[in-house]
């Protein structure tokens, strides 16, 4: 139980920073959506906390970075407190006892109908839950076997942690040329979230870091869950969250303590409120989509690469406002508004820290790069022959690929105007093209490179094209475009 | 008839969306049904029962750096020294990146130039060799080829 202490206070600033977000909005399910993403998003915040402790006030980072996190969770909670007095409250109640109320006890069934749909609902979720409890003892059983995890966990991410953890005066020796197979230029969302869970401890706890792995996995199901339950049907939401969990890559890179599933979640999390703020035009869902895509890009750096293919998409959109009313500048703005902060300490990491890594900060120009893309222009079939394999292969991805492709081909017969349907599917295509460039330019030997990156990079789209899938081939709409 | 009303022209649309939509939840209620993880052997119950039971000792074992518990009284808490091996390629990397892992801060530098190396060799004679080679000489001898060296001035 002890182990479970260091998700106290960043469940709690997780959760009272994204409802002081959502307050003025209609979002639906917003219940679903704070059980989803409050311990990733406080998770974020604390790592980020303790990374600017540990660069600015090196010698008590350790008690600065807990003070400031508990100060700013007692902060937050009495705004919320004094916003919960004020009598327009009731009017857009706050997420939490009110509306699970309002959700149980006064919205019983009276009609036959509605009697059946209930009975399905909550077999789709008993289904959900079974799944997700075989799941837990699957999780269980897997790390009590590996506890240190994969590679990467063990000489990448928890070596960072380490130093991080152990040393406030040597912590910056991790991004020494002597360490550079470790990946010195990674971002710190995942070690610090690791080295803050023992600095609460007290000790490095063998069971923190999958633990925290778990809770990361768990709320990638549910950010799928909210988004299709607030815009087909709880019933396609259900299914689909037990979709994902029987998908055996993203529960096997989480077993490993990857970061990889902690940028999923983010990217996840970010591509579906993009596509909920597009469509109910509310600022404030821009800047959580943004502040989600910041700490992408504060997980690892492919998801920098997933914050410029938003922003390049959002600018086109504005250029096309003709036809996208709902991007407006201030949706533009809001957006960069919530990349703002972690903009900035991601910013000071790469500048003063992790400045070099397998692509930048290499002694590669743009222009090498270039030439190398042209010159590199034979292996593109080996690249899609590898990419073909893995997504084609049943027993990993149970067909999920194939749904999405049958849905790319429907989607111009069920296209609506400005349902953004389509956008999901534009960003899991320009991430994974951008993967493909990587590939084309990789340091390492490709094939090599191919075999053991692929299955993990594909990942980080995969929700985003599960509820893709689910959207279009469900031919469903549950939320008006106003109500989020 | 240029008026018709276009109801009727919806109709095969929406029966056709209707059959997509079911074949589509059928597809996946069918692979749901069908997955199955993979089977764990009987001795993974105890383990897990340690896990839940929050007994952390049990697990120190599964860290691969535990060999190099016997280094860390005698090294620096941090700054850098040498790490040598047998020198064969695989086996540096697995055991550099363990011993790295383990006694961080302290960093692990596999080039022969630091005052201090920890020399983590499979034989005696192995690390005489390699110590010869990149001019140190033994300070504190654990054996089985595992030692703390410094360099000859």
């Amino acid at each position: 139980m002890t182990a479970l202490f260091p998700f106290l206070i960043p469940a709690l600033l997780g959760y009272l920073t994204l409802a002081a977000l959502l307050r003025p909005t209609l979002i639906r399910h917003k219940n679903l959506f704070l059980a989803a993403a409050s311990l990733p998003t406080g998770f974020g915040i604390c790592s980020a906390i303790l990374f600017i402790s540990l660069w600015i006030a090196p010698s008590h980072a350790r008690f600065i970075s807990f003070v400031t996190s508990i100060a700013a969770t007692l902060t937050l909670s009495v705004f919320e407190c004094l916003w919960a007095r004020q009598p327009h409250a009731s009017s857009n109640p706050l997420p939490g006892p009110k509306i699970l109320f309002r959700t149980f006890f006064l919205n019983i069934p009276r009609s036959k109908g509605a009697i059946l749909k209930f009975a399905v609902q909550s077999a789709s979720l008993l289904i959900f839950l079974a799944a997700l409890w075989a799941i837990i003892q699957f999780f269980i059983l897997s790390v009590s076997t590996n506890i240190t995890g994969g590679w990467d966990a063990r000489y990448m991410w928890s070596l960072k942690a380490k130093f991080m953890f152990r040393s406030s005066i040597a912590w910056q020796d991790m991004f020494s040329p002597t360490l550079s197979w470790s990946h010195t230029d990674y971002p710190l969302l995942w070690p610090g979230t690791l080295a803050w869970g023992w600095n609460c401890l007290g000790h490095e706890s063998l069971l923190w870091p999958p633990l925290a792995s778990s809770f990361f996995y768990i709320s990638c199901a549910l950010i799928l869950v909210w988004y299709l339950t607030a815009h087909v049907s709880s019933i396609t939401g259900w299914i689909a969250g037990t979709f994902f969990l029987v998908l055996t890559p993203p529960l096997f890179w989480s077993i490993h303590q990857y970061a990889d599933v902690p940028l999923t979640f983010f990217i996840t999390a970010s591509g579906l409120m993009l596509v909920t703020a597009l469509r109910s035009g509310q600022t404030r869902l821009f800047v959580i989509s943004g502040l989600m895509a910041g700490f992408a890009a504060w997980t690892k750096n492919e998801g920098v690469l997933f914050l410029l293919w938003t922003g390049i998409l959002l600018g086109g959109l504005k250029i096309l406002k003709k036809h996208y009313p709902s991007v407006t500048l201030s949706s533009l703005k809001a957006f960069l508004g919530g990349v703002f902060l972690p903009l900035v300490w991601i910013l000071a990491f790469k500048l003063f820290f992790g400045k070099t890594g397998d692509y930048i900060g290499q002694e590669r120009s743009a222009q090498d790069y270039l030439t190398l893309v042209f010159l590199k222009l034979k292996n593109i079939p080996m690249i899609f022959q590898a990419f073909w394999n893995q997504m084609s292969g049943f027993s990993a991805w149970k067909g999920l690929w194939i749904f999405s492709f049958l849905a790319c081909l429907i989607l111009p017969f069920k296209k609506r105007a400005n349902d953004f349907g389509g956008l999901l599917f534009a960003l899991v295509l320009l991430i994974n093209l951008g993967y493909v460039l990587a590939f084309l330019t990789t340091p390492n030997e490709l094939k090599w490179h191919l075999q053991t990156a692929l299955e993990r990079l594909l990942i980080h789209t995969a929700p985003l094209a599960l509820a893709f899938s689910f959207e279009i081939l469900t031919f469903r709409r549950n939320a008006t475009p106003q109500s989020g | 008839m240029e008026n018709m009303p276009s109801i009727p022209s919806k109709r095969p649309r929406f029966a056709l969306s209707w059959i997509i939509s079911l074949l589509f939840y059928g597809s996946v209620c069918w692979i749901i049904a069908i997955s199955e993880l993979p089977p764990v052997s009987r001795h993974v119950f105890f383990m897990r029962n340690q896990f839940l039971a929050g007994n952390e000792t049990f697990f120190k074992i599964q860290d691969p750096g535990v060999p190099f518990a016997i280094f860390e009284p005698y090294l620096p808490h941090r700054g850098s020294v040498s790490f040598l091996t047998d020198n064969l390629e695989r086996t540096t990397a697995e055991a550099l990146q363990s011993a790295q892992g383990f006694l961080a801060p302290l960093l692990l530098n596999p080039d022969p130039g630091e005052s201090t190396a920890l020399v983590f060799c499979s034989q005696n004679a192995i690390a005489a060799a390699r110590m010869q080679a990149t001019g140190y000489r033994p300070i504190k001898v654990f054996g089985n080829g595992k030692l703390i060296a410094e360099k000859r001035s």
